[in-house]
């Protein structure tokens, strides 16, 4: 999975030196107001050098580059060639997302090895950024960054600017890490840097480098999902793409009470894990939805919630979240309707940090209780929780949480 | 900066291609000057008239042409002098 991500340089500055060759290789600031209390909100190439930026005073400006050429911002301008250049990058698969005015992201569809996506992503941004001088503008000059998911993409994007095309690989994150602060992390503010270094993250390296249970110590789950990011699982809902994998079920009589949907929600989870497992694909979040049938009229609603997952295919992890979920936002009325869908799908063969050395044993579980599955039908080994929804499954043997085999009746 | 806001009308010889107009020869006070490149086109809607910009270099320097689309009229918006 490759994000690209294409960042225009200085852009209102660009467009107007493109508009007008005379103002190109000179400094140039775009002000809403040219007095001296006024503020630049864009800054060229050149002005950028002398340390005129996005939200230094014209006055400041003045001062430190007396030539700077101040001009109001043409907001017209900005938008034909932001069309433009969305027009161009609406030529490869994938899934586009305009991030702001000069910012869009292409989610590429995924094909080929790690090694045939990333020669494919790092042809396809040379070849966007060269269609952006030939057909818009020669002048238009944008730095393109490549990564596993979206903060990894725009971090490479801003590491070699102007004019760049990077990509942040497994072998050159740490280098790139170390280099870079915090507060360049796009999502992490002054306050939440402050945060990190009172717990002793100094740098981006520190949320890479240490262990996900240290990190989850020091800055509770918070700390874990940056470790996720840095690491490129696609965690944030900009990275699940379209792909999802769920299942969902009728119930016979719609109930809003959590014991009675726990079995059907396990059977449901259950479903989705296998399928996970037998396409090869960790979940990284997941949504449960229902139909509410609600008031006098019995009207149908729609009820929904989202969580996030550590990159998983177990029934455990999805089952876990799915509960809670269910606890933390149920449904208004009783569901007529209830389903499991998972996102942020990726090959499962992916290395993952492993937060407990349990996970691996239940996943070498999951995969011999498949094997039980494939030979006896399905649900004829089924986690202890799935009972009680065996008039749609059959006769079970269920196992608990102690991983022994057990024989149960019906329980709930 | 020597950029003069003229806002004078203007007549302009123009070609469409591709489904697009654009300017290629124009005469103000009394000279012609030929567009050598267009440097950017953008569009703006004012009132009920649609404004195209075309900010162009001619063999005289940069300027700014606006064609309206209600009354076909063109406008020499600005010059400016490279240097
Ligand atoms: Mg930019």
């Amino acid at each position: 999975m490759k994000v690209l991500h294409l960042d225009m340089d200085s852009f209102f500055a660009t467009v107007e030196q493109q508009a007008r060759p005379s103002l190109r290789g000179r400094p140039v600031g775009i002000a809403p107001v040219d007095s001296p209390g006024g503020t630049i909100v864009a800054a060229s190439i050149e002005a950028k050098r002398y340390g005129v930026k996005t939200g230094t005073k014209v006055a400041e400006a003045r001062h430190r580059i007396p030539e700077i050429i101040i001009l109001p911002p043409t907001p017209e301008k900005y938008r034909v060639v932001h069309r433009r250049f969305r027009k161009i990058m609406s030529d490869y698969r994938g899934e586009l997302k305009p991030r702001s005015v000069d910012e869009i992201a292409l989610w590429m569809e995924p094909g080929g090895s790690e090694p045939a996506e990333s020669a494919r992503a790092r042809e396809i941004g040379a070849e966007i950024k060269r269609r952006i001088r030939d057909e818009v503008g020669e002048w238009l000059s944008s730095s393109v960054g490549i990564g596993p998911n979206w903060l990894l993409a725009k971090t490479a994007s801003n590491f070699r600017k102007p004019d760049g095309l990077f990509e942040i690989d497994r072998g050159n994150v740490r280098e790139v890490l170390a280099e870079i602060s915090l507060t360049d992390l796009c999502g992490i503010a002054e306050r939440m840097a402050a945060r990190m270094q009172l717990v002793g993250i100094g740098s981006p390296l520190d949320l890479y480098d240490l262990p996900p249970w240290e990190l989850k110590r020091r800055l509770g789950i918070v700390g874990y999902y940056w470790h996720l990011r840095l690491h490129g699982y696609a965690i944030d809902r900009e990275d699940w793409g379209t792909k999802s994998l769920g299942h969902s079920s009728v119930l016979p009589r719609p109930t809003a009470d959590p014991r009675r949907l726990k079995p059907l929600l396990h059977k449901l989870c259950h479903r989705v894990a296998r399928r996970l497992r037998r396409e090869g694909w960790q979940a990284g979040a997941l949504t449960i939805s229902g139909t509410v049938v609600s008031g006098p009229a019995r009207e149908w609603g729609q009820w929904g919630a989202t969580a996030r997952l550590a990159p998983t295919d177990r029934h455990h992890d999805i089952f876990g979240q799915a509960w809670q979920l269910l606890l933390r936002e149920p449904p208004a009325g009783p569901l007529r309707k209830i389903a499991v869908k998972t996102y942020a799908l990726r090959p499962a063969d992916h290395e993952q940090p492993s937060l407990f050395d349990l996970d691996r044993r239940r996943g070498a579980l999951s995969t011999g209780v498949d094997r039980a599955n494939d030979r006896w039908g399905e649900f004829t080994v089924i986690p202890a929780g799935m009972l009680g929804s065996e008039n749609l499954a059959g006769d079970a043997i269920a196992f608990g949480q102690d991983l022994k085999l057990q024989r149960e009746t019906a329980a709930d | 900066m020597g950029t003069t806001v003229l806002n004078e009308r203007v007549s302009v010889l123009g070609k469409f291609e591709a489904g697009k107009l654009l300017p290629v020869l124009l005469r103000w006070r009394g000279r012609r000057y030929w567009v050598q490149k267009l440097n950017l086109h953008h569009e703006r809607a004012e009132g009920g008239d649609r404004l195209h910009f075309y900010s162009v270099t001619t063999d005289a320097g940069e300027c700014v042409l606006r064609y309206s689309r209600n009354d076909f009229s063109w406008t020499l918006e600005e010059v400016g002098f490279s240097g």
